[in-house]
């Protein structure tokens, strides 16, 4: 039982609501940090653990700066980011893996904004730009978006098309009716609101009024729909969008943060859309399915909780 | 143009196409039918709305011959047979009929016998009933076919009272009740709703995502349902939204829906199952009413029932 989440002496769970999911979404974190590490014997970093590192590095960065309170927690998991991030192999991934300078980018400019001295890997980086292929690579418009937003964040130069441009071609511009749309459609949505907004750290006054009104009834209805269908990666990236988009409270917001919290694991993680630990997969992966499986959704809702009222 | 007039004019040329389908399935409502006599009712109706909301077929030929049939079919055989064939159906659609005959001036001794009897066996309401009633919705139906008196119609707090969690995971069940309760609150869009406006809002928002939730489960019957319920309600955006998505769904052949799926599925299981019958008949009539209702806010099939025959062009 996570020592956050429960009162030692009565067993009862001792933090409820948001606070409660935000703690036992750390201790889930720290009591798994080694899993984070994408680091293998082999000549490649394991993908999925490259991409949670980062991911995880940009959470706890914004955490220490949204929340002051949780800044010691916070440090200490930076702490193991920056050690696996000091290691020559790593270092030498960001030339070696250019196609996925995002990532490293993202870690590095985590670290540097939390504090960390990264300054070794900022002209690995630049370099890994200025050779011209990373940013050549076709992606599509929210994905442009995205490696913007993370070269911005991290302060190198690139020449990237503005982002204002990029938006006007995403799906989220087109604001398509939400009776189609797939789920692989709303990460698009959720993802271009993330990097439109700099995930709320911007103010919405850039977003056209018209557009704004619309991208909030689009998220409002999209949450109602993924707490439905208790889909708790896409329930937290909607909430996390109703702060980026500085939505006014709602009752759906509520319901969604009471249902994302009503469904954290005792073990502090948020299962994942399709998590089953009695299946045929979980037996197969071993231990490392259930990491695999809801490490993104449970940094994600994280990232709800300390964002969301 | 604007998207209303877009709308209405893309609901005006659906309903025209479904009335040359509902024309060239008059075998459904057929007295010979081998189909439930639901079907052939919801034939009849579907032609009534397109007559009256849309202003086809000059005096109305398609529901008067619907009316014609189901004489035929129900006053020919005996009357515990006719009345079993009409318990089969629901009360709506039974009331709906006998509207329909009596606005033609066709009648059916059979469902005349039925709907009176109906009438007659309703118990005097509790004096202060508030829509909690059983009963409340037959007493609603025959009040609006004119042989009973209006209940009075329930404040929607007194019925509602799930939390919205609760709500937004609700099952299918509860959904159609809910929805229901909302038209049957509204006398079936012909009166106000009486309803506190944070409860309104959250129905809203609520009935909103059911409505998602149906359209990408394609589940047109319940779009259309549920896009009625929000009509009452007064919202707009929704609706709008909802009318493209049905629009977007209408076959070129007339009826509404893109069923090959279920249809294959279905004749692979029962090689006699009937698609047009068992499910663009049904999917179609739900449609045109949702359609019918929300693109002209003056238009209420259980309203329109009660009036005289719109003359033809």
């Amino acid at each position: 039982m996570s020592p956050a989440r429960y009162d030692a002496a009565t067993g009862q769970r001792a933090l409820c609501g948001r606070a409660g999911l935000l703690a036992g979404a750390l201790d889930w974190i720290e009591t798994h940090l080694p899993a984070f590490d994408p680091l293998t014997d082999g000549i490649k970093p394991d993908a999925l653990r490259n991409k949670a590192l980062a991911e995880l590095a940009f959470m706890c960065d914004y955490l220490c700066r949204a929340q002051p309170a949780e800044r010691v927690r916070a440090q200490r998991i930076l702490s193991f980011v920056a050690q696996v991030s000091q290691r020559p192999e790593y270092q030498d991934l960001i030339v070696r893996n250019p196609e996925s300078l995002q990532l490293y980018a993202l870690t590095y400019g985590s670290l540097r904004h939390a504090g960390f001295d990264v300054a070794s890997a900022a002209p690995m980086i630049q370099g890994v730009v200025d050779a011209g292929y990373a940013l050549a690579v076709e992606v599509v418009p929210f994905r442009m978006m995205d490696l913007r937003h993370v070269l911005d964040n991290a302060g190198i130069r690139h020449a990237l098309p503005p982002m204002a441009k990029s938006l006007a071609q995403t799906m989220l511009a087109q604001r398509p009716p939400l009776h189609y749309l797939t789920s692989a459609d709303v990460y698009c949505l959720t993802h271009t609101i993330f990097y439109l907004t700099n995930f709320g750290r911007d103010p919405v006054d850039a977003i056209e009024s018209s557009g704004l009104e619309a991208y909030r009834r689009m998220v409002e209805q999209l949450l109602g729909l993924y707490v439905r269908l208790r889909n708790w990666d896409l329930t937290a990236e909607l909430l996390v969008c109703t702060h980026c988009l500085k939505s006014p409270a709602s009752e759906v917001q509520s319901a969604a943060m009471q249902a994302l919290t009503a469904a954290q694991l005792d073990d502090g993680s948020v299962p994942a859309p399709g998590f089953d630990p009695k299946g045929e997969d979980a037996r197969r992966a071993g231990a490392s399915y259930a990491f695999e499986h809801n490490y993104h959704t449970t940094l994600v809702a994280a990232l709800a909780a300390f964002l969301c009222p | 143009m604007t998207v209303a007039n877009l709308l209405q004019d893309g609901t005006f040329a659906a309903a025209r196409r479904s009335y040359g389908w509902l024309r060239d399935h008059a075998a459904l409502a057929g007295a010979a039918s081998p189909h439930g006599l639901s079907r052939a009712i919801e034939w009849m109706i579907a032609a009534w709305i397109c007559e009256q909301a849309f202003d086809l077929g000059a005096d109305a030929p398609l529901s008067r011959e619907g009316v014609r049939q189901l004489v035929l079919r129900l006053d020919t055989h005996e009357r515990s047979q006719a009345f079993g064939e009409l318990f089969t159906c629901d009360a709506l659609r039974v009331t709906l009929a006998h509207t329909i005959a009596a606005r033609h001036g066709v009648a059916c001794e059979s469902l005349t016998a039925f709907v009176g009897g109906l009438a007659a066996s309703l118990p005097q309401p509790v004096e202060d009933a508030t829509g909690g009633d059983d009963l409340f919705e037959t007493r609603l139906l025959i009040a609006l076919a004119g042989l009973g008196q209006m209940p009075r119609l329930p404040c929607l707090d007194k019925l509602i009272d799930a939390t919205t969690l609760d709500l937004l995971q609700a099952d299918e069940l509860t959904i159609q009740r809910i929805a229901g309760q909302v038209i049957a609150a509204s006398a079936y869009s012909t009166c106000e709703l009486m309803v506190s406006t944070p409860l309104r809002q959250r129905l809203i928002e609520v009935l909103s995502v059911w409505l998602l939730d149906f359209a990408r489960g394609y589940r047109l019957d319940n779009v259309a349902f549920v896009m009625r319920s929000l009509g009452c309600l007064g919202e707009s955006s929704a609706v709008r939204d909802a009318m493209r998505f049905l629009l977007a769904q209408h076959h070129p052949s007339g009826h509404f829906g893109f069923f090959g799926p279920e249809a294959a599925r279905a004749k692979r299981l029962s090689p006699t199952w009937d698609e047009a019958a068992s499910l663009q008949l049904p999917v179609t009539f739900a449609c045109l009413w949702a359609l019918s209702e929300c693109s002209d806010r003056s238009f209420q099939l259980l309203g329109a029932a009660a009036l005289p025959l719109r003359p033809g062009p």
